[in-house]
């Protein structure tokens, strides 16, 4: 054994409890640590960073930040801008204005901080609803690669050894692993008021998806590969390097295409007033907005209508056309009954205009668990 | 501070909520085989959350057969014969029709070909996404691996979070640590909207000036599984990888390559990941290149090399190495070829 492992795991016990008073054992490991060798030191890094959050850090920049964070005046964003201030600050003391091991990371860190206030400071005060310029914000993603950058690598190997300067080496570690920690805690504190945010407009932009499929007359297969072609077209998301910015606008409008129905046609001089009948939508459009809540709101459209009129009282039954007329879930339809004007509703707006009779009732009885099924898709 | 947060997501197949219990156990059982989790406890660094998409096909699936067949039994009822209707019917009864219906490769026709279903999953999986990252009071550092049609949807919510407003970034938490694609068929369900090679669902890479998507991509292919066969994913990013300096982690893309079966399916989740050279991977890029040591890594190697050894698969190895399926195949074709192999996969898996 090159180094003295109970001696390593001294100093990190002591590191831990100095700069993390407060911390849990569970996610502060170091503490338990005692089985380092030339391999696990490598997880050093990792393993350091919960005894740095900003609930644990009881270091005097990590109380600074706590301070500058938790103070009353002013925003989040002033607050972010002003603690990763107090951090750069930190850096260029510490290690930027002489020479350490650590400099070098101190460097880029430093680097990898101004490129944040500089995102912080483009951006918005508060989140704004549709903000356009998010795909500049993105970049903000950026401290992991100044991290994964860091070079541990005198630390390691120092602490391998097991020389007089591993406590000192593990101690600039442990100041660069905080600072980058504190940094995030910064960022976190800005960047949490767009959770919220975040999560309703995806709320309302999936519930918007349902009520497009779930709230207006239901696809058919043929007619989900027609209002994919219509999506495809009034996509006007820019392509940058082959790919589609954002996700996709909600739709405004819908096809209806060879879209087969069961609804009443109205008989005036039948037993029954109405008959159940099947209708082909040949070729419609619907038009429709949104709601608060995603869903969808005044939906109305127009068809031209195929309907099978099959009157009890003539015999010359068969196929007929016209238009249909939708608003809000109920629809009416004209078609040319044999030389007279019939009138086809949806079940929904039969029920609202005519009694149901015994016979009528029979029928729709037999049928009820279909209809039912049926009626879900277009209420 | 938030455990880590390890997000699952599942591919084509019959799952429901609770999916991922499986996978979940095996990961941990794995985990449990390297010294490091005496040192660094899985449970205490890292949390679970799955994500599911299924029921979005499902319920498309499902409205076509019950709406189809209440106009079928009204035409019946009322003696109306109509070609065209009937025609329309049937094509809605076949497009759920049972036995591809169970294959689930319905799933991956509607995904890639209708945009409204691919725009709604894409909504629901992005919701998933963020309320599950907001359910702590700072964002976790979260990672991602995902599965065979998962890798598709995975890329296309990364893709539209990444380029779009809200996305909760912060610097250490913006994107995944970890993006693990395991039988990744992003290549193969791109449309005129996504080009997964250069799309912002990247690794860093030396070009400072593009987006990245991810810390570390992983990438894993099984040598007999033809879903990775056609339009592999392959991208020439190893070599504008961007190396650490601090020798901790490994180059920010790798392209891994696995073999032997140990179960029936080489396309299964928890197949892959059964393997050592999926999990040990995983867990170094999640904790560091020293995670799992070198003597761990081949002793587990070696003993997976001992449990595929009898050649109880053969059927399976035969019936993968007649597949005519090349990187230029075109989607119909594999479509058929998966449909096939699913339905073989199918009959030699014990029915519960």
């Amino acid at each position: 054994m090159k180094w003295n492992k109970a001696g390593f795991a001294f100093v990190i016990l002591v590191s831990c409890l100095f700069f993390s008073s407060a911390s849990q054992a569970n996610e502060c490991e170091l503490t338990s640590y005692r089985e380092f060798d030339n391999v696990y030191v490598t997880a050093i890094e990792s393993m350091m960073t919960p005894c740095f959050e900003l609930e644990n850090n009881t270091t005097a920049l990590g109380l600074e930040v706590k301070d500058i964070l938790d103070a009353s005046a002013g925003d989040d964003r002033s607050h972010a801008l002003l603690a990763l201030s107090a951090i750069q600050e930190h850096l260029r003391v510490t290690y930027i204005d002489r020479v350490t091991s650590q400099s070098e990371n101190a460097v880029a860190l430093h680097e990898a901080i101004r490129i944040l206030m500089q995102g912080i400071q483009q951006n918005p005060e508060k989140p704004v609803k549709g903000l356009k310029d998010d795909w500049k914000f993105a970049k903000l993603a950026r401290l992991p690669d100044a991290l994964e950058q860091m070079n541990f690598a005198p630390f390691i190997e120092e602490c391998s050894i097991s020389t007089g300067s591993c406590d000192n080496e593990f101690n600039l570690v442990a100041d660069i692993v905080s600072s980058i920690t504190l940094a995030n805690a910064a960022i976190d504190r800005y960047t949490e008021n767009y959770q919220a945010e975040a999560l309703h407009v995806r709320k309302l932009r999936r519930t918007s998806w349902d009520s497009y499929y779930d709230d207006l007359t239901y696809q058919y297969p043929w007619e989900l590969w027609t209002n994919s072609l219509l999506l495809e077209a009034t996509d006007n998301r820019a392509l940058v390097d082959g790919n589609k910015i954002g996700f996709r606008a909600l739709p405004e409008s819908k096809l209806v295409l060879l879209h087969p129905e069961v609804n009443l046609v109205y008989v005036d001089n039948a037993d029954d007033e109405y008959e159940v009948t099947v209708t082909v939508e040949m070729l419609g459009y619907e038009a429709f907005d949104f709601d608060s809540s995603g869903k969808i709101k005044n939906p109305w459209g127009v068809s031209l209508l195929a309907a099978y009129l099959d009157r009890t009282d003539r015999n010359d039954s068969g196929w007929t056309g016209g238009l249909l007329f939708k608003y809000n879930g109920y629809s009416v339809g004209v078609t040319d009954n044999h030389g007279d004007a019939g009138i086809v509703f949806n079940f929904n707006l039969s029920q609202r205009l005519f009694e149901v009779k015994q016979e009528s009732r029979r029928y729709y009885d037999e049928y009820k668990g279909n209809i039912e099924t049926f009626k879900q898709s277009l209420e | 501070m938030p455990k880590h947060v390890l997000f699952l997501v599942h591919g084509m197949g019959d799952t429901v909520p609770g999916w991922s219990t499986p996978v979940q156990e095996l990961i941990k059982q794995k985990y449990q085989l390297y010294k490091i989790s005496k040192i660094k406890k899985f449970d205490n660094n890292f949390v679970f959350k799955e994500l599911n998409y299924n029921y979005v096909f499902e319920g498309h699936i499902e409205k076509w057969k019950e709406n189809a067949s209440a106009v079928t039994n009204i035409l019946e009822a009322s003696g109306i014969e109509s070609e065209l209707l009937s025609t329309l019917m049937g094509f809605s009864s076949k497009a759920a029709r049972k036995e591809f219906a169970s294959t689930h490769l319905l799933d991956v026709v509607l995904y890639r070909f209708m945009k409204g279903i691919k725009s709604q999953v894409i909504s629901h999986i992005s919701e998933q996404l963020v309320g599950k990252l907001n359910e702590t009071s700072t964002v976790p550092t979260y990672s991602i691996i995902c599965h065979s049609l998962g890798t598709a949807v995975m890329h296309d919510v990364m893709q539209a979070n990444l380029t779009t407003d809200h996305f909760p970034l912060s610097t250490a938490h913006g994107v995944p640590e970890v993006y693990m694609t395991l039988a990744n068929v992003s290549r193969v369900l791109e449309d005129a909207d996504t080009n997964v090679y250069n799309s912002a669902v990247r690794p860093r890479l030396k070009d400072k000036n593009r987006l990245c998507g991810c810390n570390q991509f992983i990438n894993v292919a099984h040598k007999l599984d033809p879903f990775t066969m056609v339009r592999a994913f392959n991208p020439a990013w190893k070599k504008g990888s961007a190396k650490p300096l601090n020798n901790l982690k490994y180059d920010s893309y790798q392209q891994l390559s696995i073999s032997g079966l140990t179960g029936s399916n080489p396309h299964d989740f928890e197949h892959y990941l059964e393997h050592p050279g999926t999990h040990v991977p995983l867990f170094r890029n999640l904790i560091s290149k020293g995670a799992v040591k070198d003597t761990e890594f081949k002793a587990q190697l070696d003993a997976h090399k001992q449990a595929t050894v009898g050649g109880q698969f053969d059927t399976v190895k035969a019936a993968v190495e007649n597949i005519q399926l090349s990187d230029e195949s075109s989607l119909s074709s594999a479509i058929k070829a998966w449909t096939d192999y699913q339905l073989l996969i199918k009959s030699l898996t014990p029915q519960t």
